[in-house]
């Protein structure tokens, strides 16, 4: 019975091997959320990769899709000049999205991503090792960039704010802690009130200048911005002043801004940007592949007439000089051309700047009777285009469509003009977009499935059709 | 396992069914050492005569009464031993009580305790009929002590079909075991489900064991490139398969644990036996061509419906055709792409083994190499194998060895050309963007680059090889210290190292600023296993037994790879001699390694009682590093009951004559599916400065949350059937019912575009599978001298029901197959069509007419009226084979067969439809949509054409065209294998120094009958991972159909 013994032995000999050594094999090139969290030096970074997932894939969020879908979804676009790879372009302009529309995917994900990695930043920053004034900047930035990401989601998939009632519609799922507990739609105006609040508190908390992140000026920027589309025209108009005023970016006089609004250089005028450090680190990757035209690519989208003839209906508007051509005109086979972005393998891509924040407080100005600073806004930028002054004396109602009109000219590519579109239909009522009630349902573009299927029976899906 | 298992119980026994499995010489007769042997029995047996003993004779036979010249016939416990003459007689001193052996080759030994009989007349049964030994985990067990539900098919059975891959000539052999075939492309693997799906988001394939090592059996490791999945199992020789047996229930496969619950395909190779050398040599030869051309639209028609549609959309005068194509152009164009991409394929194979064996050692040695090509056009698997299986006894003989050395070693080293496939190009673009009215060729003979894509340009000029070397390996020690314990302790690794190789020349890209590009997909893995069993037989008395196993496993698999090696400016691809150009650019970028790990104690208790009522009962524990901190053990325990009630005195007058066999079976048990991703489990973050910078900056995120309560699937199995035999056996039958729950199934889930984040593995869902299985097999007509004509029938037949019962609350949206093809849902099979339903063609207006959700009639598409219309799982399936020999001559057919479930065919609504309206690139169309609509009053299959999406209104676009009106019934029955052949031996043969030698033709997938008008009604798609293999079969997109081959061999054995 000895060899039992052996035989015993050898089975408590491996028994007894520590399983840890054997079956514990964490992933590879990966660091355990645990000691990731305590390393101080994990925040900064992580705040970095916040603002990194603003571009999107691909460009696929403020790298250029949400302002080149809300370009496709207003009125300044050829439907026929959509290019055949882009199939759901073609809904985002028929307005028929539905939870299958790829690109909307990406367009809701994206900023949820920011939002989540901000969400673990305010949860977990408080406990580091940090210096204060670091933790306040961090949650700061946290805050600005959740409420930034909340504005941006909720004017594309709910109804836009009214200016009456409880703007009760369903807006978008708020989330203000890491988790992946499903959650239905809180309304427009709980959207609307923690993307004011979130803004508020990082503007108390961020430091006036901070590199090329977010400061002070960028989130009074944003609310004003923020505030402009819930029809608050009084705070938009103090805050767009104040940032106008005091935070030393300075309106670009020269023409030169139509060339570096979108550069390798960037523009002076930017309040927050988006940073690219060369070609593979093009922060506009989604604006030069859709708009690029030159030896190395084919522009997939292309301006429609009606806006081409506004936007050189003055011979001597600089932009309309700079930036279009058009390729047989007035034939059936027509093409025009917008060329900001030719020959630029990147760009640095301005999310807010001053003009367009002269915009805001233009008309904010205008609607709270302020015509003078109204004037003085628009004349700056009609005087920088090469554009005679507003004519003097007009009253109220067309001064601020003739700021509407110069805005849609001036930020093409930008996206303001759908969104701009529907705040007016909200506030005014009467639009239409390509022959389409600015309100009806397929107006707002669909969720996309995950966000629905992810919910169970939580989220009320968008309503479809009506637009054609 | 070995001979002295049993060989105790023997002692004592004067049953012949409990035969020992001694494997004894082969073709004794006409050995040198025969006679040698008698000269020592005869010298032996005069030195024996001074005691009084019995003098024995008697005759030995086989079944069916003719005589085995040549059998060794030996007193137990002593060196006295003789053979049978040619008339099977023979003569043997004994004592009263002595146990006399009975061996031949080929048939179970017998043995037989003296009494005062002086005539013994014994009955050998060959090793194919009942009483056979069938593989279980970590042994072996007589066929008649199995209580769990396991089916073994022998290699040579594997052999008649060419196939791919091996997997896939186990169609139709096996009740409960459905095989989807894969497609065209060479290598191409099946798809088989054990007993029904039980899995979700989990891998729901078979552990596949090799001579006791569970294999490196990754479909994923290199993705989905160019439409293919790699196929593990590609690389094994199907010539050196001795056996397979699958093991279906929790009673055969509790004992793989938390890898059991899929079944377990035990695959065993072969080894020496004893005698002289036996040498096989084989060639075959044979053809390849796709089982079902897909009709296109040739020149004029597609002109036709193009210019129908144009004008249907409102169109004056001639269509501006695709890709600024001149109509007199394209008139004088009729490509056909389909001819261009494929060809007949030839297929050979040669191979060439032996087998020897004697008393301290035996020895298997096999080399095979085959060039499969495929009817794709460039696309070859070429395999180059050898096994070399060897058991060696340092301490006593193989008859009764004390320590014993046993090593099992195979090479393979495969090459596979792989083409684009589907979705990728080749044969997937001549079913869809490449047009008729297009030329492969400009004018100047060049290749055409500018008008849609050519598949002839990568045919000729792009560079894919996919090299693996693949070795399986293992040693163990057999130590038997005493009578009837042995300890086993076995070391294995399977290596394999897959190079995959692309290059894209210049001349492909069109430039002329490098030489070319290269890439290389490199994967090493090394899967190692270390185990030990201690297994004990125990005889309490005469009837009670018991035989005990206890042992323990660690494995563990460690996945290198790349993600890709991309060299650019040269002038090769990297597996050949290449030069280099100016400007040149290398890049490397490495995977994290994949590693996983099992530790594992396993123990099981047989027990028999008179040898008619058995009791199986064993326990498996597994630890897994996959598993989740809250649960670092499962336990998974079986226990299996089998009754012999036909070995009852009381039943043998109940059942007469007429029903020679009765046995009840019933077992229980907990089995677990751990294919799970192997680091789910942990919560971690990327590291700082390894993605993207943002400004410069590093930037560091996380990456998914801790999962401490992740953990194996458990399936809790019931099982129970009876064999049954008739007319002394000649026909059996084994009916078997089955119940597998499946609790804690794995989803992953997708949580919300609003959590941040994106998947998570969820111990969720219920899935219950059962059903009902027959197997038959009859000896029709039966020879007497095995010369006559002989008919022989199996048929079996597996009744499923598979269902989803709970789920959690999830949208159907929730869980996807694939690219958005099939869902999952509560109350329904895994894998369910979720469309919208078509109703009819409205006949004024050519406008297709829809159901809405209650049934009601609309023009309006709504993707919101989708329901569940239909699932990818059968009702039904089997297969019937029948085998006639005459003399020399052997036919076989196999006809197998699948009954309800669903195709979805998504590449149908653009080949039917919606492929017109992608404005830039439409596609061409199926000759079947010659019948739509044309004018008011037709009643037509297919709407009016149209190239705009808005016409059918509602369609959002024309991928969203997912409609019933693409929906096939999956029901078919194909005449899968056809063989004849013809066996010379005797004195034809032996002038050439053969002992024998066959010739025969094979012919595979020769006839097909279905409803489904698509490319062949067996559907394995290249996938993107575990889910969407469980959820898509039965899902086409321009998949290849499966090859029909024509094959001519010849064997020889000398």
């Amino acid at each position: 019975m000895k060899l039992k013994h052996i035989f015993l032995a050898g089975v408590l000999a491996l028994g007894t091997t520590s399983c840890d050594n054997l079956l514990e094999f964490p992933p590879q090139n990966e660091v355990l959320t645990a000691d990731a969290l305590k390393d101080p030096t994990t925040y900064q970074p992580l705040l970095n990769s916040a603002y990194d997932v603003l571009r999107g894939g691909g460009g696929g969020f403020l790298g250029g899709q949400a302002q080149t879908i809300a370009e496709v979804m207003g009125d300044n676009i050829n439907p026929a000049g959509i290019n055949t790879g882009l199939s759901d372009y073609t809904q985002y302009y028929l307005k028929t999205t539905s939870i299958f529309s790829t690109a909307s995917r990406t367009l809701m994900q994206e900023p949820y991503i920011a939002v989540y990695r901000a969400n673990v930043l305010l949860e977990n920053v408080d406990g580091s090792t940090l210096p204060d004034a670091d933790k306040r900047r961090i949650k700061g930035e946290a805050l600005f960039l959740r409420g930034l990401c909340h504005f941006e989601l909720v004017r594309f998939f709910a109804n836009p704010y009214n200016p009456t009632g409880a703007n009760d519609q369903p807006g978008i799922v708020v989330r203000l802690q890491s988790e992946a507990t499903p959650r239905g739609r809180n309304t427009v105006k709980e959207v609307y009130d923690q993307v004011i609040k979130d803004l508020t508190d990082a503007i108390a908390l961020l430091p006036n200048t901070n590199g090329v992140y977010a400061t002070s000026w960028a989130a009074k920027a944003y609310l004003a911005k923020v505030q402009f589309h819930a029809h608050n025209f009084t705070q938009a108009f103090a805050l767009a002043d104040d940032v106008i005023k005091n935070s030393g970016v300075m309106f670009n006089t020269a023409d030169t801004e139509f060339d570096r609004r979108f550069s390798v250089v960037g523009s002076a005028e930017t309040i927050l940007g988006m940073r690219s450090t060369g070609q593979s680190d093009n922060r506009g990757a989604g604006f030069t592949t859709i708009y690029r035209n030159d030896v190395t690519k084919t522009q997939k989208l292309l301006i429609s007439r009606n806006f081409y003839a506004r936007a050189t209906a003055n011979v001597n508007d600089k932009r309309g000089v700079k930036w279009y051509t058009v390729d047989a005109p007035n034939s059936p086979g027509e093409r025009i051309f917008f060329n900001a972005f030719n020959n630029k393998d990147f760009v640095q891509v301005p999310l807010m700047h001053i003009t367009e924040l002269k915009f805001i407080r233009a008309e904010a100005a205008a609607q709270n009777n302020n015509l003078t600073q109204a004037y003085a806004d628009i004349n700056d930028i009609k005087t920088r285009a090469g554009l005679p002054s507003l004519v003097n004396g007009l009253p109220k109602q067309s001064v601020i469509q003739a700021i509407r009109d110069e805005k849609r000219l001036e930020l093409f590519c930008e996206g303001h003009r759908f969104h701009d579109l529907r705040r007016i239909g909200a506030l005014e009522g009467g639009v239409t977009i390509n022959g389409a009630p600015w309100n009806c349902n397929g107006m707002t573009i669909q969720f996309p499935d995950r966000e629905i299927f992810g919910a169970g029976d939580l989220i009320v899906r968008n309503l479809e059709g009506g637009c054609q | 396992m070995n001979n002295q298992y049993k060989q105790p119980f023997a002692k004592k026994l004067s049953d012949d069914n409990m035969a020992a499995s001694i494997v004894v010489g082969k073709d004794i007769r006409q050995s040198f050492w025969l006679k040698c042997l008698m000269v020592f029995f005869a010298g032996f047996m005069m030195f024996s005569n001074a005691y009084a003993q019995l003098s024995i004779a008697g005759k030995v036979s086989d079944k069916d009464g003719a005589p085995l010249p040549g059998a060794t016939v030996r007193v137990q416990g002593t060196n006295a031993g003789t053979i049978t003459d040619d008339a099977g007689a023979y003569k043997i001193e004994a004592q009263q009580g002595a146990v006399l052996l009975f061996e031949f080759s080929g048939y179970k030994s017998s043995t037989i305790t003296v009494g005062a009989q002086t005539q013994i007349d014994v009955t050998l049964e060959d090793e194919g009929s009942v009483g056979e030994v069938v593989i279980v985990g970590y042994g072996e067990l007589d066929k008649k002590a199995v209580t769990g539900n396991i089916t073994s098919i022998k290699g040579s059975e594997i052999m008649q079909t060419t196939v791919p891959s091996f997997e896939a000539a186990l169609q139709g052999k096996a009740a409960g075991v459905q095989v989807i075939q894969g497609s065209g492309m060479a290598g191409s693997g099946s798809v088989i489900r054990i007993r029904g799906n039980a899995s979700i988001s989990a891998g729901s394939d078979p552990l596949y064991v090799v001579d006791g090592i569970p294999i490196t059996q990754d479909y994923f490791t290199n993705g989905n490139r160019g439409a293919m999945n790699t196929n593990p199992l590609a690389s094994l020789n199907p010539n050196d398969i001795e056996s397979i047996d699958i093991l279906k229930d929790a009673s055969a496969a509790a004992i793989y644990g938390s890898r059991g619950a899929n079944g377990v395909i035990l695959i065993t190779t072969k080894r020496g036996k004893k005698g002289k050398p036996v040498f096989e040599a084989g060639v075959k030869v044979g053809t390849s061509t796709p089982t079902q051309k897909v009709d296109m639209l040739n020149s004029s028609e597609f002109l036709q419906l193009f210019q129908e549609a144009y004008e249907n959309d409102g169109g004056v005068g001639p269509a501006p055709l695709p890709y600024g194509r001149s109509w007199a152009d394209a008139r004088n164009t009729n490509t056909d792409w389909w001819n261009l991409t494929t060809r007949a394929g030839l297929k050979q194979d040669y191979n060439f083994s032996v087998r020897q064996g004697g008393d301290k050692h035996n020895v298997y040695a096999g080399l095979s190499y085959s060039d499969n090509e495929s009817y794709l056009v460039g696309n070859t698997y070429q395999r180059l194998s050898g096994r070399v299986n060897a058991d060696y006894v340092i301490l006593g003989d193989m008859k009764k060895p004390m320590l014993k050395i046993g090593l099992s070693t195979s090479f393979s080293h495969g090459i596979n050309r792989q083409v684009n496939g589907a979705w990728s190009g080749g044969i997937g673009n001549a079913m869809s963007q490449s047009l008729p009215i297009i030329s492969p060729y400009n004018a100047d003979g060049s290749f055409n680059r500018n008008q849609g894509p050519n598949p002839l340009l990568n045919q000729n000029l792009f560079v894919w090889r996919n090299r693996e070397n693949r070795s399986i390996n293992s040693l163990n020690i057999d130590f038997t210290p005493i009578d009837n314990l042995v300890i086993r302790a076995t070391a294995s690794m399977d290596y394999s190292d897959t190079q995959n190789d692309q290059y894209s020349p210049a001349a492909l890209q069109n430039t002329t600023s490098i030489l070319g590009t290269a890439y290389r997909f490199p994967t090493w893995v090394t899967n190692f296993n270390m185990n030990l069993t201690a297994s004990y037989k125990y005889a309490l008395n005469e009837k009670n037994k018991f035989d005990f196993l206890i042992g323990m496993e660690y494995q563990k698999s460690i996945t290198n790879s790349y993600n890709r090696w991309e060299v650019s400016d040269i002038d090769g691809p990297l597996f050949k001699k290449t030069t280099t150009g100016p400007n040149l650019q290398t890049f490397y970028q490495a995977n994290a390694d994949q590693v996983w790990s099992f530790m594992s104690y396993f123990g099981r208790v047989n027990y028999s009682y008179a040898n008619k009522l058995f009791v199986n009962a064993s326990l498996r524990v597994d630890a897994s590093s996959r598993f989740g901190s809250n649960y670092r053990y499962g336990y998974f325990p079986s226990v299996g009951v089998g009754y012999l009630l036909s070995d009852e005195e009381f039943m043998k007058n109940i059942l007469g004559t007429t029903v020679s066999t009765v046995k009840l079976k019933m077992s229980y048990g907990l089995t677990g599916n751990a294919n799970i991703d192997n680091y789910a489990r942990f919560g971690t973050f990327t590291p700082a400065g390894s993605q993207n910078p943002y400004n410069g900056q590093p930037t560091t995120y996380p990456i998914r949350l801790q999962n401490p309560d992740l953990r194996w699937e458990v399936q809790q199995t019931i099982d129970g059937g009876i064999e049954l035999g008739f007319l002394k056996d000649r026909i059996t039958a084994e009916l078997s019912f089955f119940r597998k729950t499946n609790s804690d199934v794995i989803l992953s889930r997708r949580v919300q575009f609003s959590s941040g984040f994106g998947e998570y593995l969820q111990n969720l869902a219920q899935i219950r599978n059962q059903g009902i299985e027959l197997a038959i097999t009859s000896r029709n007509i039966v020879s007497k001298d095995n010369k006559g004509f002989s008919w022989t029938t199996e048929f079996n037949v597996s009744r499923f029901e598979n269902k989803v019962i709970s789920l959690g609350p999830t949208d159907p949206d929730q869980i996807q197959g694939g690219t958005n093809d099939t869902r999952v849902q509560e109350g329904q099979p895994v894998g369910i069509n979720y469309l919208v339903r078509f109703s009819r063609v409205d006949s004024q207006t050519g406008l297709p007419v829809w159901l809405d959700k209650d049934g009601n009639e609309s023009f309006n598409f709504s993707l919101n009226n989708r329901v569940f219309v239909g699932s990818v799982v059968p009702d039904a399936i089997g297969g019937i084979t029948n085998t006639f020999r005459y003399k020399g001559f052997d036919m076989s057919f196999l006809v197998a067969f699948t009954i309800g479930g669903t195709i979805w065919d998504n590449s149908a609504k653009r080949q039917l439809g919606s492929g017109l309206m992608e404005q830039g690139s439409p596609w061409n169309m199926r000759r079947e949509m010659l019948n739509r609509w044309t004018k008011p009053g037709d009643n037509a299959q297919y709407p009016r054409l149209t190239r705009n999406v808005s016409t059918y209104p509602g369609l959002p676009g024309f991928w969203d065209y997912n409609s019933t009106m693409f929906l096939y019934d999956a029901s078919f029955a194909r005449l899968r294998n056809l063989s004849f052949g013809y066996t010379f031996d005797g004195d034809a043969v032996k002038k050439f120094g053969l002992s024998s030698m066959r010739v025969y033709f094979v012919g595979t997938n020769l006839l097909t009958f279905t409803r489904y008008p698509g490319a062949d009604p067996e559907i394995t798609r290249d996938f993107e991972n575990a889910q969407d293999r469980n959820m898509s079969p039965n899902v086409t997109y321009l998949t290849a159909p499966p090859e029909r081959t024509l094959s001519i061999g010849v064997n020889v054995q000398f």
